[in-house]
């Protein structure tokens, strides 16, 4: 089963979810920030205690709603979100998270992540699609930007021993700063990861690898006004069993931010 | 029955219904104002009376018209909304939200926990039944608050909508909060909806002013960017959301500080 006509898209939409994440301060213009620990509509998550080989996530407590269909397939079949600042809004589906990172060893850390879900780009656990950053859930105390960070990954292709980089970790991240790794040049996604080198101390404060798929992203350009994105524009991007809707929101300022909308999916 | 085609659609629109309301000075930037008190049409709610436990809604005098169907399913299948007069700027965002239940008789000053025992919600959640999932809470202002500076420490004290009670929302309301003004609460981690409430604690006095406990339901979102403009959205665009036998329709919407605004809306919805 899928939808591929517009009855069957029709017939398909599930009743949608609101969300309203309250007040949160950006880290600085255009680096994303992570709203799992935002107060509102669900209520806040907690930061994970998992190992550090992490957990791959099926649910988890401060995640949008999402219910896997009865039978078939599911879909985003809308999208909507106004903020009380312009920026941009990325919906992404959580794969796997870990804890237990040594903020001021400077050396490799071995990670050897769990398989991630079968939920990346094809609904395997290949990778493809699937990107990683690096979110702080208590701020660090770097005085300065970090730009030695690497992560040894294992990408989408199988291919071993790939470098990410983060080309600037900002100084004193605040709660929810979140970083994409840049993946090594032909890689589409990553795996598994081997081992993240921090290169330099971060100093106090607690950060977390995370494992991402961009389901959606969508701009609001004038504070207290948004924007909607139905099926057609979205792209009627199709969404696993279990996954674990969380938002991102890339800023154009400092400023604490509340941002509201709704989330449709479609199951046939 | 439900409508699961294009043709079934068609064959199941019914008349549109019109919300006109009159102009109003919002409360700020990013705080939602409710129409419910607002002249025009429909014409302005009275503030409720039920006392601190409240009632459960299947209709009230203010809301927009909603028929139930004969048969099958309600739906709504469309949506224009614009915005005609506002002072300062041009665009806004709009929510449309199902209200199944409200309360009054809050002692204002009173910052100790004031005990509520809510009646079950109608079985207008999002799945149909009266657990709360998708049901939040807000504080609606039918008469101006005096308190002079905002307010952070009120707590409400509910049931979510797997049944765990001594869950504890929270909030930040305004200072001296215009008639409208409508704040969430915000959830505890992991909560999906409010199934019923057992108490609200205000921790500061609000000084003067009315103000009710209102469980709402949001079923859609909808945005203008310009001043007179109107954005017309069809059943794909707005995601077809299903509507409950007894739906109590009803529309809030995003201020900017000091605005005045005029809401003029039209719902379409389908039966089948």
């Amino acid at each position: 089963m899928a939808i591929t006509t517009l009855d069957g898209l029709l017939a398909g939409f599930q009743p949608s979810n609101f969300f309203e994440k309250i007040g949160s301060t950006m880290e600085a213009i255009g680096v994303l920030h992570s709203l799992l620990y935002t107060a509102g509509i669900p209520g806040a998550g907690v930061a994970p205690t998992s190992a550090i080989g992490g957990d791959a996530l099926t649910s988890y407590a401060g995640q949008l709603p999402y219910a896997n269909p009865a039978a078939g397939n599911g879909y985003l079949g809308r999208l909507s979100v106004s903020g009380t600042a312009a920026g941009r809004l990325l919906l992404v589906d959580r794969l796997w998270h870990n804890a237990s990172i040594t903020p001021t060893t400077t050396t490799a850390q071995t990670v050897n992540s769990a398989t991630f879900p079968a939920r990346d780009a094809n609904g395997s656990t290949d990778g493809e699609g699937v990107l990683v950053g690096l979110e702080v859930s208590t701020a660090t105390s770097n005085g300065a930007p970090i730009t030695n960070t690497t992560m040894s990954y294992t990408n989408s292709g199988n291919t071993a021993s790939r470098t990410a980089t983060i080309a600037s970790f900002p100084a004193t991240a605040v709660a929810g700063t979140f970083v994409p790794f840049r993946l090594a040049a032909g890689d589409t996604g990553v795996r598994s990861i081997q081992s993240l080198t921090l290169g330099t101390s971060y100093g106090t404060g607690v950060i977390h690898l995370v494992a991402f798929r961009v389901l959606a992203d969508l701009h609001v350009s004038l504070s207290n006004v948004g924007d909607a994105m139905d099926a057609f524009r979205l792209g009627l991007p199709q969404t696993y069993d279990n996954t674990v809707p969380t938002l991102l929101w890339q800023p154009t300022g400092t400023a604490a931010v509340t941002l509201r909308g709704l989330t449709t999916y479609a199951h046939g | 029955m439900a409508i699961t085609t294009l043709a079934g659609l068609k064959a199941g629109l019914k008349p549109p219904e019109h919300l006109m309301k009159a102009a109003t000075t919002t409360e700020g930037g990013g705080i939602y104002n409710s129409t419910f008190y607002l002249a025009g049409q429909p014409e302005a709610a009275v503030a409720p009376s039920p006392g601190l436990d409240g009632a459960a809604l299947t209709s009230y005098a203010g809301q927009i018209p909603y028929h139930n169907p004969v048969s099958g399913n309600g739906y709504l299948a469309s949506l224009d909304g614009g915005y005609l007069a506002n002072t300062v700027t041009s665009f806004t965002s709009g929510l449309v939200c199902d209200r199944l239940w409200h309360n009054s008789g809050i002692s204002i000053t009173t910052t100790t926990a004031q005990a509520i025992t809510s009646p079950t919600w109608p079985a207008r959640d999002v799945n149909g039944s009266t657990n709360g999932e998708g049901v939040f809470v807000g504080l609606e202002v039918s008469s101006a608050t005096g308190n002079g500076s905002p307010i952070t420490n009120t707590t409400l004290d509910y049931t979510n909508s797997d049944g765990v009670s001594g869950r504890t929302g929270t909030i930040s309301m305004p200072a001296t909060a215009n008639a409208g003004t409508f704040v969430f609460f915000q959830l505890q981690a992991g909560d999906k909806g409010v199934r019923s409430i057992q108490g609200i604690t205000l921790g500061t006095s609000y000084v003067s002013g009315t103000m009710h406990l209102v469980a709402v339901r949001p079923i859609l979102d909808f945005f203008n960017e310009k001043l007179g403009d109107t954005k017309t959205e069809d059943a794909i665009a707005i995601g077809f959301p299903r509507l409950f036998d007894d739906s109590v329709l009803f529309t809030m919407f995003l201020g900017h500080a000091g605005s005045s605004l005029s809401n003029c809306i039209t719902f379409g919805f389908a039966h089948g």
